[in-house]
């Protein structure tokens, strides 16, 4: 597992951990409450069904760490549209053989920010899930003295990608 | 920003379509340095795999150009992958500040 695979799998386990710890507080304020029907009530839905959720969370995390890394890409919002209808594609014109994508969200945003200051198009980052099969395929070198990483044309259908709901900012 | 003009050659063996006016490839002065710059064809719409010819190009910055960029420097430029093409500069247009 790489650096952001790790770095993913540590969030999803203290999410998971939130989780586990709600639930735990739910079954302790039940006992507290030395009360049956308080028991039963909060055991449900809300001591049981989070530890249950947490559960699931971190098979979730473990499964999806074990399988895919996770990759960044500055986008204009006519790519991004596009993404969203056909998923990740080359079009005519431009870049034929891949598509650069960047280690992490700053170093996306900078990238974002160069594409800015050739055509001021505004850009929006996006996070990608890369299988790691394809991720042992991919080019990594730097460019602009940010880290880059190429994924070929042919598995681009691959990749999984939604908008960030935030800016990272970059130094 | 630095505006240069360019003589390129596309390789018949990398791309298999032609590029199109603001391409942004990733350029080679000095081995391992990749930076991108942005071609703009001069009276023609596309550049064919197997073509040649003269191009303006833009640099974001000198930083990844080398200590020794100049007329009549030469370069590979690509996707990431292996080298797309190759040129050399004729001459530099230009340079002004982006701040």
């Amino acid at each position: 597992m790489n650096e952001i695979g790790r770095r993913d799998s540590i969030i999803e386990y203290l999410n998971a951990l939130s989780y586990i710890e709600e639930g735990l507080w739910g079954l302790t304020k039940s006992v507290l409450s030395n009360n049956g029907e308080d028991i039963a009530l909060s055991i449900i839905p809300g001591g049981a069904g989070k530890i249950v959720k947490a559960a699931k969370t971190l098979k979730a995390a473990t499964k999806a760490a074990k399988t895919s890394s996770t990759v960044f890409r500055a986008v204009s919002k006519a790519e991004l549209d596009d993404i969203a209808k056909f998923g990740f594609r080359n079009k005519a014109g431009g870049y034929e053989t891949g598509k650069l994508f960047a280690p992490t969200a700053k170093e996306a945003a900078q990238f974002g920010r160069n594409n800015f200051k050739f055509d001021g198009i505004p850009n929006t980052i996006m996070k990608v899930r890369v299988p790691n099969n394809v991720m042992n395929g991919a080019y990594r070198f730097g460019a602009d003295g940010m880290n880059a990483i190429s994924i070929p044309s042919n598995q681009l259908r691959l990749l999984r990608g939604s908008p960030l709901n935030y800016t990272p900012l970059f130094p | 920003m630095i505006k240069t003009r360019a003589y390129i050659r596309l390789f018949e063996d990398g791309r298999k379509t032609p590029f199109a006016n603001g391409y942004r490839p990733l350029f080679n002065f000095v081995d391992d340095v990749k930076t991108s710059g942005s071609i703009t064809l001069v009276s023609k719409d596309e550049f064919c795999p197997g073509e040649e010819g003269e191009v303006e190009i833009v640099f974001l910055t000198k930083e990844y150009l080398g200590a020794e960029f100049k007329k009549g420097s030469t370069f590979s430029f690509g996707e990431g992958g292996p080298p797309l093409g190759e040129g050399e500069i004729l001459s530099i247009e230009e340079i002004k500040s982006l701040c």
